[in-house]
């Protein structure tokens, strides 16, 4: 079966007034399945938002193409790509009822009145807003606009919905809740869901696959997990997820493994193959990867270090320190069930223990600021 | 008189007055006159020989001053309102007596100029100037033109004329050509009158009095226009001509009058007797090209002012000359005709 | 308690201190004025000028109807004149609109610094005298006028276009004089649009055309009636573009007007004129309110509605 989208070699330059140009997308691939939930995650400026609207029809491409489930749309206006967008700010129609903002789309593609109220009908039921059809916009609160936006996208049974950082305008709780609403939205329609967002923990959270951008390319597209334990990039690493990056390199190579020696002079096997001797790398450690205390029988990192600051977040702590030999460290501790003794204060000295399982290298050739 | 040139004209003044010297400006005078009607040299003059400052507001209408007058606008010494709303303000008290007529200089004044009923011994205003209201035409567009029926007939060649948007001497035009006064309050009269505009309404591109650089330019052939066409004449002499038609014409002659509540009567005076001396009269005609009522005046005036038919014209011409007089409620006769007339095309 | 009852006091004392001159003004500038016009419309006209105080009605019989008297006669030609100056108000708002509707939207679009150019050169005529701008027209419009020479110059026209003292003349006088009371108010609402809502239409199907109808039209439908209030208003009892450009052969309600109080000495029946004009006015304001507040209503039923 072919993709619902195939995007090939995807290219735009924008130029700014004084000149000069800037290249928003560069030569970007992306397939996307039936009822796959891609989100495109990047920090701003990094092209997602310009691969949306390409998708969408806003931004015309200088070179490359877009199929939509089989079909190439590239030179198709936005009106006439069966996509639809919920906006950042949902620019719903302030003059009209929520009613009248939902049949929008079939309004103006001429749906007969009755079916038109039918499935407005059915779609206020779907989002939770039944009763509510002829209130004005001003009259909803952020999470209902939200709800508005996605059925007046959702109405015209559009072969992709596409989403433009549709959560960042909520607080936090109902935020968490749309989320999940999003995803039950997502399987009840069984349609793709492409979703920009600079937001990494909310991409981990809802996503099937990730795409992080930088500079206008694709960095690395996964499976969350993909992306967290197994970045490609320094980029990567530090921008999905908390990260301890350890410099080193390569100080005897084998078929399986390696010998990396870091920049205090430690020494750590890591089982990984395809390295060279003398090659520099970056070792990764999630923050929860780091234990207090050295376990004799484990082979790993042990770093001596004081505790800057500690955060006590319920089901975790979370502590800042640096190592006597000068390197930052984050660490996400979890109290054993037994003891619920503090871990430790600001300035008390603590020892943390990497096991070598948990370190993750990135290349040398892969690394790059 | 138009709004342009009233604009301008009080700003020449007022470049006279900062001229002169500040340190006696307490004293004031202020004079309500007609856009364009003074020579601004006469103002000058006046103020350099008695410290007096003069400021200058201008109206385009009798009726304009009277409702303003009326309508309480206050600070004005002077106005000039023709013999007819001079009779008028008489009747209204609005005029306070001044006895100008005893004043020595007013020997000068031709006594036939002391023309307003409610007046009869100068002893309120002092007759201003006077003139007749007759054509001005482009001798490019029009070889000759001797009169009414000329000017409509040219209009009918397909030639542009323009009249003058005043009821009463637009309406005269019709009244002189059916030989009746221009004065009639007859209905019949008036809507015949009313009637030999309308049928020539077709042929009349505009009513206005900004007509002379549209004659001037060739855009319009003729035009209904004062006297002081002449000054322009003088300017263009290969191009204008002002003519008093042979069928006749209406004339018309202002007072110098001071307000009952003129905030400076002894000013006002002054200006009055200042202005019975012969050379400033004539000093006014040179630049407006008008008639003086003063005899004296005359002689000092340039010849080509004093020998031009049209300003000064032969005792036959000036018998077919007609003067406005007040038609009390009758004037509502020539305003019902004049919306008729603008409104019949 | 008592502190706040003192600051509820000051408060009362600081809105009386705030509404005060307002009321004042309005009551001085706006209110006496009109009750001025009011009575000496029912007056009967002074024989020069001014007014005697008895009862009259003939101001209005001359205009509606019952007047007929040697001096009192009623006369179609007034309600006519009312008519046409209506049709040549109406035309100055429509053409207006149609040229400032697409200059607000083109001037939004630009960057922060021309967008205050161009505004400041809208506003640029109201430093310059009315009556000299309008006789700058009559050199372009007369028959050897920089307009006429310009189109026979190109041989687009090979005789003089007739426009000075004409209706046509009037109009664009008037267009002239009014596009920047059309501008601001169509620029302010234009200007305020969210172009995001644009794209969301298209991106719901709609095409430029219906983008254009259901979200642009209703959206900045503030401003175009605003704008067109505000022009309308003044262009009907507008009397220097008609004397100046029209030759005062064109006659609008406005001329009528000021010939009763500056040369026809009749403050009553131009009080009288003065009341009709106001009193369409009125209606034509209320029937608007009406409407916008019928519509607000019909935006509330549940039902989905067509809006054609």
């Amino acid at each position: 079966m072919s993709p619902i989208l195939n995007i090939t070699g995807a290219t735009k330059r924008f130029h700014t007034p004084d000149g000069k140009s800037v290249t928003a997308l560069d030569d970007v691939s992306l397939r996307v399945e039936q009822n796959e939930f891609v989100t495109l995650l990047g920090p701003s400026g990094c092209g997602k938002t310009t691969l949306l609207r390409a998708i969408s029809g806003f931004e015309g491409l200088e070179s490359g193409a877009i199929e939509i489930a089989g079909s190439p749309v590239t030179h198709l206006p936005a009106h006439k790509r069966p996509v639809n967008t919920v906006f950042q700010n949902y620019a719903l129609f302030p003059h009209m009822t929520i009613a009248k903002n939902i049949a929008y789309s079939l309004d103006v593609a001429d749906t007969p009145k009755k079916e038109i109220s039918e499935r407005v009908g059915k779609m206020l039921d779907i989002v939770g807003l039944a009763g509510f059809g002829d209130r004005k916009i001003n009259q909803l609160s952020g999470g209902q606009r939200q709800r508005v936006a996605l059925a007046r996208s959702l109405i015209a049974q559009p072969k992709i919905l596409l989403l433009d950082e549709p959560l960042s305008a909520l607080d936090k709780n109902l935020r968490h809740k749309m989320q999940q609403e999003l995803k039950s939205l997502q399987a009840e329609f069984g349609i793709a869901f492409v979703f920009v967002t600079h937001d990494q923990e909310e991409a981990l959270t809802m996503s099937d696959r990730i795409v992080v951008l930088s500079d206008g390319k694709i960095q690395q597209h996964g499976t969350p997990e993909d992306l967290y334990r197994r970045p490609k990039t320094e980029f990567v690493a530090r921008f999905v997820g908390e990260s301890n990056l350890f410099e080193g390199h390569v100080v005897e190579a084998s078929s399986q493994n390696a010998l990396v020696q870091i920049g205090n002079g430690q020494k750590v096997s890591i089982n990984k193959s395809g390295l060279r001797e003398g090659v520099k790398v970056k070792l990764l450690a999630r923050p929860e990867d780091l234990s207090v205390g050295h376990n004799a029988d484990r082979e790993g990192l042990k770093f001596k270090a004081k505790i800057d600051q500690l955060f006590f977040v319920g089901a975790d702590y979370q502590i800042l320190a640096t190592t006597h030999d000068g390197l930052a460290i984050k660490a996400t501790l979890r109290p054993s069930a037994q003891s619920r003794d503090p871990i430790g204060s600001p300035r008390s000295e603590i020892e943390f223990f990497i096991d070598k399982e948990a370190l993750h290298v990135i290349a040398a050739e892969a690394v790059h600021e | 008189m138009n709004a342009l040139k009233s604009i301008k004209i009080a700003a020449l003044a007022l470049t006279a007055l900062a001229a002169t010297n500040a340190a006696q400006a307490q004293e004031k005078l202020s004079l309500y006159n007609w856009g364009d009607y003074i020579n601004p040299e006469v103002l000058t003059r006046f103020t350099e020989e008695t410290g007096i400052e003069v400021s200058l507001d201008t109206y385009g209408s009798n009726e304009e001053m009277l409702a303003k007058i009326q309508a309480g606008a206050s600070g004005y010494d002077i106005v000039f309102p023709s013999v007819h709303m001079h009779d008028i303000m008489s009747q209204l008290d609005l005029l306070a007596k001044t006895d100008i007529g005893s004043s020595p200089g007013f020997d000068n004044i031709d006594p036939q100029f002391v023309r307003a009923s409610t007046d009869p011994n100068a002893e309120y205003c002092l007759p201003y100037a006077w003139g007749n209201v007759g054509i001005v035409y482009n001798k490019n567009k029009v070889d000759e033109l001797s009169g009414w029926a000329d000017l409509f007939e040219l209009a009918k060649s397909g030639e542009k004329i323009i009249l003058l948007d005043d009821p009463r001497e637009t309406i005269g035009i019709g009244h002189i050509l059916n030989g009746t006064s221009v004065n009639s309050t007859d209905e019949a009269e008036v809507v015949a009158a009313a009637n030999v505009i309308k049928d020539n309404l077709e042929n009349v591109s505009a009513f206005s009095y900004d007509s002379i650089p549209l004659v001037q330019s060739g855009d319009v052939a003729a035009a209904h226009w004062y006297v002081g066409a002449n000054i322009f004449v003088q300017q263009n002499p290969d191009i204008l001509e002002y003519i008093i038609p042979e069928e006749g014409a209406t004339m018309y002659q202002e007072d110098m009058c001071v307000l009952k509540n003129a905030p400076n009567q002894a000013n006002a005076k002054k200006f009055m007797e200042f202005y019975l001396k012969p050379e400033i009269a004539a000093l006014n005609v040179e630049q407006q090209m008008n008639g003086t009522p003063n005899i004296p005046a005359q002689a000092l005036i340039p010849s080509e002012i004093a020998d031009n038919p049209s300003i000064y014209p032969p005792a036959d011409v000036l018998s077919k000359l007609q003067i406005f007089e007040d038609l009390g409620q009758d004037l509502k006769l020539y305003n019902r005709e004049w919306t008729a007339i603008k409104t019949a095309q | 308690m008592i502190s706040s009852k003192t600051n509820v006091d000051r408060r009362r004392i600081m809105l009386l201190g705030l509404l005060v001159p307002p009321t004042l003004f309005l009551l001085v500038f706006f209110i006496v004025p009109l009750t001025i016009m009011v009575i000496y419309s029912w007056l009967e006209p002074g024989l020069y000028g001014g007014v005697v105080w008895n009862f009259y009605d003939l101001n209005y019989g001359r205009i509606l109807g019952w007047a007929d008297s040697r001096y009192e006669k009623f006369d179609p030609v007034y309600l006519a004149i009312f008519f046409k100056s209506v049709r040549l108000a109406l035309t100055t708002v429509l053409i207006c609109l149609f040229v400032c509707y697409p200059a607000a939207f083109w001037i939004s679009k630009m960057s922060d610094t021309k967008k205050n150019l161009f505004l400041f050169l809208v506003t640029l005529p109201f430093f310059v005298s009315l009556i000299v701008r309008l006789f700058a027209w009559v050199l372009i419009l007369r028959p050897t006028g920089f307009l006429n020479q310009a189109l026979m110059g190109t041989g687009l026209i090979s005789e003089p276009l007739q426009i000075i003292f004409t209706d046509t003349a009037v109009i664009i006088g008037m267009t002239y004089v009014f596009i920047p009371f059309m501008f601001l108010p169509l620029y302010a609402s234009i200007e305020k649009l969210d172009m995001s809502l644009l794209e969301s239409s298209s991106d719901l199907g709609a095409t430029r055309l219906q983008t254009f109808r259901r979200v642009i039209l209703p959206l900045t439908l503030p401003g175009i009636i605003g704008g067109s209030i505000i022009v309308f208003i003044p262009a009907l009892g507008n009397f220097i573009v008609p004397s100046l450009l029209g030759g005062a052969k064109v006659l609008m309600i406005g001329n009528l007007i000021e010939q009763q109080f500056l040369s026809a000495r009749n403050w009553p029946f131009g009080s009288a004129l003065g009341m009709i004009v106001m009193a369409a006015i009125l209606v034509l304001l209320v029937y608007y309110v009406k409407m916008m507040t019928r519509e607000d209503r019909l935006a509330r039923t549940p039902s989905i509605k067509e809006v054609q």
